[in-house]
């Protein structure tokens, strides 16, 4: 398409423009809205760094997030290879995957402090439960004529379920995937904010309790950032795993 | 001389009686349905298959334990090459003989991943493969869709082995592609009349 990358420079700067715009325009106080120069120049009064902050919290993601997918996709491959492992976990990730993950992160601070095992905890479960459903759901759905095939050649499950099932699920999961990584990301933030002495959820946390809002600003355009590379990470290494789209 | 035997088969499908009293008992071991479009040939394949299951007061039925049913839609994982996907059915290397014109005709495109592949490719890995594995009863939807004559004729030719080498085998097929051939003989059965049917008449021509 001709012109593209206009269109996506204006989507991308649309935002900030906005709120520059409306911040000059209005002559709005800074209580209510920050000053962009004062939330770029804020970088400098958060100590450790901001980059250090950064890196914890993007460590946690990451970690929480692989995780969670891996874990989510073996669930899923359990509740397809076996009626009997369906029957018993079908109703406990169903159950589990229905609580609101930031309804329980108060459990998970009592269960397990601030201790770093806890926020890699809340994001795996939080996304984990919901992945294994959608996988199960993706391979129920299999195309009749695979069905028919495996029928024919009386193939094993355990067969059936490395060689197909694996594979298979994974072309259909991006769309969970892309969705399970916004969900980690709001749940590292929550759970840096509820227990932890560093990351950028710990950062907003403390901007918010001494009003520093340029700061809460800076931290809402970097989680921004973040989840908008891995977001095409993700997406790029799909492209490269499925390639018979 | 096959062991499938259908006999007073009731089956409905969304509220359309399809068949009523139905039976197909082949006399022959190679079998070709005919009929208009939508008449219930697929349909018929499948409950032969299994894929539609029927039960016991739906129908008497007798049918070989080893049935192979290949669909429209080609069932190749995308992801393997040609090989892959029919090794992934059985490790056989030594090919029967009925096969080598056929193995010969694949060289050319066997090592490239089945969506690289054309549909007329990914079927006659589809085929090939299915006979590899000689089934005691193949049923085969269409099977000349996306090929070629030259094609046609090579699958024809292995069918024909397949059913002289295979002497329990039998296929069951429906095919609107099968006029030409001069390798395959099939006795033909005609859906004849209207819904809900109740025989298939063999066509003596």
């Amino acid at each position: 398409m001709k012109n593209k990358s206009i269109y996506i420079l204006i989507g991308t700067i649309a935002i900030p423009i906005i709120w520059v715009s409306v911040k000059y325009i209005f002559s709005i106080e800074d209580r209510f809205l920050p000053d962009p120069v004062d939330v770029l120049t804020s970088v400098n009064e958060i100590k450790p760094s901001i980059l250090f902050h950064t890196t914890y919290s993007v460590f946690r993601l990451l970690i929480g997030l692989l995780f969670g997918i891996a874990l989510g996709i073996y669930f899923g491959l359990l509740l397809y290879k076996s009626r009997i492992y369906y029957y018993i976990l079908n109703p406990i990730f169903q159950s589990l995957r229905s609580v609101p993950p930031f309804a329980t992160i108060p459990f998970f601070l009592l269960w397990f402090g601030f201790s770093e095992t806890g926020k890699f905890l809340i994001i795996v479960t939080g996304i984990a439960f919901n992945l294994a459903i959608a996988t199960y759901q993706i391979l129920e759905d299999t195309p009749e004529r695979y069905k028919v095939f495996f029928r024919s050649i009386k193939s094993s499950t355990r067969k059936q379920t490395l060689k197909f099932a694996l594979p298979y699920s994974l072309s259909k999961l991006l769309p969970t995937i892309r969705f399970s990584l916004s969900m980690a990301v709001g749940l590292a933030v929550v759970s840096e904010m509820l227990g932890s002495q560093v990351g950028l959820g710990y950062l907003i946390q403390t901007a918010k309790s001494t009003f520093s809002l340029d700061v809460v600003f800076l931290i809402a355009i970097i989680w921004g950032v973040i989840n908008y590379i891995l977001d095409k990470t993700i997406q790029f290494i799909w492209s490269k795993l499925i390639l018979w789209k | 001389m096959t062991n499938l035997e259908i006999k007073n088969l009731s089956f409905q499908y969304n509220d359309l009686n399809l068949f009523s009293d139905f039976s197909f008992v082949p006399s022959d071991r190679f079998n070709l349905l005919k009929g208009h479009s939508g008449c219930g040939k697929t349909t018929l394949l499948k409950i032969i298959f299994g894929q539609i299951e029927i039960s016991d007061d739906q129908a008497s039925f007798i049918k070989p334990d080893n049935c192979y049913l290949i669909l429209q839609d080609d069932a190749l994982l995308p992801w393997l090459t040609g090989e892959e996907n029919i090794k992934f059915i059985s490790e056989i290397n030594d090919v029967p003989s009925f096969l080598n014109e056929y193995q010969t005709y694949l060289s050319p495109f066997i090592k490239k991943k089945a969506y690289q592949m054309s549909f007329g490719q990914r079927r006659l890995i589809e085929l090939y493969r299915a006979l590899l594995y000689c089934p005691e009863l193949l049923l085969l939807d269409e099977p000349f869709n996306y090929l070629d004559e030259r094609s046609r004729e090579v699958v024809s030719k292995a069918i024909s082995g397949y059913l002289e080498t295979n002497i329990d085998s039998a296929i069951v097929m429906s095919s609107h592609l099968l006029e030409q051939s001069e390798y395959l003989s099939p006795k033909t059965y005609l859906f004849k009349g209207a819904q809900p049917y109740n025989s298939l008449i063999a066509d003596e021509e």
